[in-house]
């Protein structure tokens, strides 16, 4: 008898810890719960009426035909190309700001005209010596900081080398920001530019998959599925930064940027290989030799990151540079 | 202690005690119209944070160069804050230092509200929220976001054990007071765990107050040394120090303890408790303050003198900025008024007298939230490389209607969490007050006195 | 800052003059290039082969001959249908596909000489009264066409190219013929050393690069080419030869490092983090044992 009311005490009293121990997460979970409401309301929200092929009015789950594919192509993306070591080397000499890179860029991952994942800077590296235009893509560095700090694994380096971003991961925090020394990395502070079009193909994709109209359906898949290896469909609220063109280098082309140089600034290949290819010549050369010949440096070496992206000094340049050095609007006020 | 004090003579001075502190538990009408102004306010700002989710947080100043503004400037500083629970339930209270006893509560209700609050400021910062859960299923154990979340609820989980271990024998001794409602009644019987205030509970209770003291300290210094390192894990200027992790815990106890100062204040006034947050009290607690001050200073001379000294490129164009340029009146003001005039008027006795003090520590407090702003978004402002072909917005960050308004909502949290939890529970500790007025068994007596 | 602003719009425009002004310099064509003709009569299979190719590399910004659709750049591209274009040379529109200038990119890296005849070739097709000159002759050796065989040597570590010219399935080696030998790589060929020309034997030799990486057993592949492509043609030779350092360098994510996923992440934090946590939970149970200490002796309190 004693021992049964114990029992029932100590249960009692376990339920009475217990109790504490929730409110201690109270808040945590409020926050979690509204979040997955707020989620779930937007897959409600996703819910779409269609026709089907009975004729008949079904309500159709918006998000489901896309999300299979997403894992598939955001594993291969995680991946990357086997043996490869992707490199990049830009040849400050022959660079005259012509922007074509910054052009093709942005038109390729569907960016504003204020966002980039490559920006042609106007240096100047102390008062006396001279100015010089450095395009400035993401250093894709061995030791990257960003992929350090991230939380969730949005952002990763892949065996190639290259550093990407699953931006159906991404929750926003933007540290990886903050650790970038390069500034390498935008931030979707409102709905990305294309975002309108990208929801009416998502809309119609779901409609033709309700009225059981396959072939259609696989054209416009393409627009409607996230490619990690592209970043596109962007996404508000999350990160995004040059990718070396990750899906281009599956097909083996070069990256946009590269191909759309029209001044042979850029050279692109696989150390692996020991060879660079220019993006305007096309011409083949051995990047060791290049480095050697050209004494090709990393940006801030001194930060120990490792980048991926090498330079060539901009010495004999092809260009004047304008009188008016542009560098005073820098930061440094 | 007094042991011949007579049996009477205790149950009149316990009385008293539990008069006092009794009759600030429960609704009233003053808490009414003060959580009704709090709740419409609250639900204004919630008007703004649901814009930010509609628009996405480009409602915000804060853009691709300055990405951290005022929301992480804030949870900084409420995490900062937190800390005064550690600081005065540990390592005064290990210590052995006898005045904490009334205010030891009072500390540990601001370090929940503020620990607990300081969660929603992050998430109000993610471009994400609702992936929240992310960081749960996908952590990466590298980053310090994971260990700062770990840290955060370790730090409010002990906190509340630390708030309620002390108070089960006032819920017992509460728990048949007429001056409750009867379901608050029911609520502390339940609470108190069966507390007869025997000597091995007494001594049960101590070791695991004592035990839960010691975690406190190392769990508290790892919350606030982790949210530096949010910081000084980046290659930045202005933030790429190694002292980065003392600066903050020593910013912290400044904050801290003035934020306490403040809540006594209103507490003493309010709930009319000047016989127990005396003067003497505030004078000890002012003392305490011009203390961790003065390490914060010294901190501070460190942090500027030794960079200023050599005028590395990027430290020379950051230190500029703050020292004469774009956010040198915020720098000066900070330092002056937040910090240098405060310590120099604290050394006098008059200044710390309650009204005086106050009045110091909301100069301390409001400065110690710029400190904040200071610290995160001017090294922003000076990347390595050159902020070009971007507009003019990105360069320079400027806080926005909205953003200011969901800060404040995170400020009317803290501020319902302590007026709820001081509203609920005894706010002054009932049996330490009678132990050292050398009244035996406060349990006994009181439930004698209710029956 | 708006100050800032305009100079920095007075600048560009500046600069564009700059380039505008460099994009708009007049072709400098050599003479001999100038008059350098066909290596063969067009035919019209020729032509349609160079339609496939001008449809890939040309309609983007040349657009459709003779529809007058090129693309909206400074300067406009010609259109190759127009009585500007019918009007130059060859040998002029031979050097301007191969060697580019401004917009035009080159195409003597991504073209083979044939093609770019052959775009010669299917351009003319648009040129009505085009008469073709006389092709230019090869006089430098006997044969009609010449064939090309790469070996490796393995224990001189040299590459051997032999040349030979065949006239009426007689074989007979080729002097004096420009050769070079270039490797696959994954955006192009690169080429190995300097060009090198064939001895009297038809020979050329070609030193092994030290250290080139080659794929993950070590082998090459590789392609001898001549040099003088308008005078043989696109000849060429080529082979795997195990000539290279076998490349299997690990994965860049496969050491533990800090930016590695959570399962790679420094020994030292995978196991601090969790023990730091496991203590404090365990701290924290333990709390939570005493508390039901409290719990039982109230129970034996009130029982006394």
């Amino acid at each position: 008898m004693e021992e049964n009311t114990n029992k029932h005490n100590s249960r009692r009293e376990f339920l009475q810890k217990m109790g504490l121990i929730a409110s201690g997460t109270i808040m945590g979970g409020a926050a979690m719960y509204a979040g997955f409401k707020f989620e779930k309301a937007k897959k409600t929200e996703s819910k779409i009426k269609a026709l089907s092929a009975e004729h008949q009015l079904i309500e159709v789950d918006g998000h489901h035909p896309v999300q299979d594919k997403l894992t598939e192509l955001q594993m291969q993306g995680r991946e990357g190309l086997k043996g490869r070591r992707w490199v990049m080397v830009i040849d400050l000499a022959k660079c005259r700001n012509a922007r074509q890179c910054m052009k093709a860029c942005q038109g390729a991952h569907d960016l504003r005209p204020e966002q980039h994942h490559i920006n042609v800077l106007q240096m100047q590296d102390s008062e006396n010596t001279a100015p010089y235009f450095m395009p400035k893509p993401c250093q894709h560095c061995d030791n990257p900081p960003c992929v350090s700090v991230c939380p969730v694994d949005a952002t990763f380096k892949r065996d190639d080398g290259i550093v990407l971003i699953d931006n159906e991961r991404c929750i926003g925090c933007r540290f990886c920001v903050a650790a970038c020394p390069y500034s390498a990395r935008i931030f979707h502070w409102h709905e990305p530019l294309k975002n309108q079009e990208y929801e009416e193909n998502k809309e119609r994709y779901s409609q033709l998959i309700a009225e059981g109209n396959t072939q259609e359906a696989e054209e416009l898949e393409k627009k409607v599925t996230y490619d990690v290896e592209l970043n596109v469909p962007q996404r508000k609220g999350t990160i995004s930064k040059c990718l070396f063109s990750a899906d281009r280098l599956r097909v083996g082309k070069l990256p946009y940027c590269v191909s759309a140089c029209p001044n042979g600034v850029y050279y692109f290949g696989d150390e692996n290989e020991d060879a660079v290819t220019n993006g305007t010549t096309k011409e083949t050369v051995q990047l060791s030799a290049l480095l050697r010949d050209n004494a090709g440096y990393r940006l801030m070496e001194d930060l120990g990151t490792k980048p991926r992206v090498y330079y060539l000094p901009p010495k004999n340049r092809l260009f004047p540079f304008p009188e008016e050095s542009l560098t005073n609007t820098e930061q440094h006020s | 202690m007094d042991s011949t004090l007579p049996v009477d003579a205790q149950k009149s001075a316990l009385k008293k005690i539990i008069d006092d502190v009794a009759r600030n538990i429960g609704i009233n009408k003053k808490f009414h119209a003060w959580m009704g102004f709090l709740t419409l306010l609250l639900f204004v700002c919630l008007y703004a944070y649901y814009i930010q989710l509609r628009d996405g947080l480009g409602v915000a100043g804060i853009r691709d160069y300055v990405s951290w503004g005022m929301y992480i400037a804030n949870f900084v500083f409420f995490v900062a804050s937190s800390l005064i629970g550690m600081l005065i339930t540990a390592v005064l209270g290990l210590s052995g230092v006898k005045w904490i006893t009334p205010v030891a509560r009072i500390a540990e209700i601001i370090a929940i509200g503020f620990a607990a609050v300081a969660g929603l400021v992050i998430v109000s910062d993610m471009g994400r929220p609702e992936r929240l859960v992310y960081v749960f299923i996908y952590g990466r154990i590298q980053s310090p976001i994971l260990w700062d979340v770990t840290v955060v609820t370790t730090y409010v989980l002990i906190s509340l054990i630390l708030l309620y271990l002390p108070l089960i024998p006032d819920l017992k001794i509460l728990s048949r007071n007429p001056m409750l409602p009867k379901w608050l009644q029911k609520t502390y019987e339940l609470l108190s765990i069966n507390w007869k205030g025997t000597n091995e509970q007494y001594q049960l209770l101590h070791k695991a107050i004592k035990i839960m003291s010691v975690l406190i300290v190392p769990v508290a210094l790892a919350i606030h040394t982790v949210t530096s390192w949010l910081f000084a894990s980046t290659s930045r200027v202005g933030w790429d120090s190694t002292i980065f992790g003392p600066y903050f815990v020593t910013g912290a106890f400044v904050a801290g303890t003035a934020f306490l100062i403040i809540a006594m204040y209103f507490f003493r006034k309010n709930y009319k408790l000047h016989d127990y947050l005396t003067d003497f009290h505030f004078d000890k607690l002012g003392k305490l303050l011009v203390l961790v001050s003065l390490v914060y200073l010294y901190f501070n001379i460190n942090e500027f003198l030794v960079p200023a000294y050599k005028l590395k490129a990027h430290d020379a164009v950051h230190l500029k900025a703050l020292f004469s340029g774009h956010h040198a009146p915020m720098f000066w003001s900070v330092q002056l008024f937040g910090l240098l005039i405060p310590i120099v008027l604290m050394l006098f006795k008059k200044f710390r007298k309650p009204l005086p003090l106050m009045l110091i520590s909301l100069f301390v407090v409001i400065g110690s939230w710029f400190k904040r702003y200071l610290i995160v978004v001017p090294t922003q402002e000076h990347p390595f490389l050159p902020i070009q072909n971007v507009p003019e917005n990105f360069k320079l960050y400027q806080p926005t209607l909205i953003e200011t308004a969901i800060t404040v909502a995170s400020f009317v949290l803290v501020l319902m969490i302590i007026t709820v939890l001081s509203k609920a529970f005894p706010i002054i500790t009932i049996w330490e007050t009678a132990h050292e007025k050398g009244i035996h068994e406060p349990e006994k007596l009181s439930i004698d006195k209710a029956e | 800052m708006n100050r800032i602003n305009i100079l920095i719009i007075l600048a560009a425009i500046f600069l564009n003059f700059s380039l505008w002004a460099q994009e708009t310099k007049p072709w400098d064509i050599p003479e001999d290039q100038a008059n350098k003709t066909a290596p063969a009569m067009f035919t019209p299979d020729m032509a349609k082969v160079g339609k496939d190719v001008y449809l890939k590399t040309c309609t983007s910004c040349h657009g459709d001959p003779g529809k007058n659709n090129q693309a909206k750049l400074n300067p406009v591209p010609s259109d190759l249908a127009s009585p500007g274009v019918a009007s130059q040379s060859d040998g002029t529109l031979h050097y301007k596909i191969v060697h580019g200038k401004g917009l035009m990119p080159a195409f003597k890296n991504t073209l083979s000489a044939t093609d770019i005849w052959n775009v010669i070739a299917y351009i003319r097709s648009f040129h009505t009264g085009y008469v073709q000159p006389e092709p230019r002759v090869i006089k430098t050796f006997g044969g009609s066409s010449l064939k090309l065989t790469l070996e490796f040597l393995k224990d001189e570590l040299k590459f051997k190219v032999l040349a030979v010219g065949v006239k009426d399935e007689i074989e007979t080696p080729a002097e004096g013929v420009e050769l070079a030998i270039f490797t696959n790589r994954y955006f192009g060929k690169l080429k190995l050393g300097e060009s090198k020309t064939t001895n009297a034997q038809g020979e050329a030799f070609f030193d092994v690069p030290e250290g080139l990486p080659g794929n993950e057993k070590g082998e090459l592949t590789l392609q001898a080419k001549v040099v003088d492509t308008d005078t043989y043609g696109d000849v060429m030779a080529s082979g795997v030869f195990a000539a290279g350092e076998p490349s299997n360098k690990p994965g860049l994510t496969e050491k533990r490092a800090m930016w590695n996923v959570g399962s790679k992440a420094p020994w030292w934090i995978s196991l601090a983090y969790p023990l730091g946590v496991l203590a404090v939970i365990g701290t924290i149970g333990y709390i939570l044992l005493l508390l039901k200490k409290v719990y039982s002796q109230g129970n034996d309190a009130s029982e006394n």
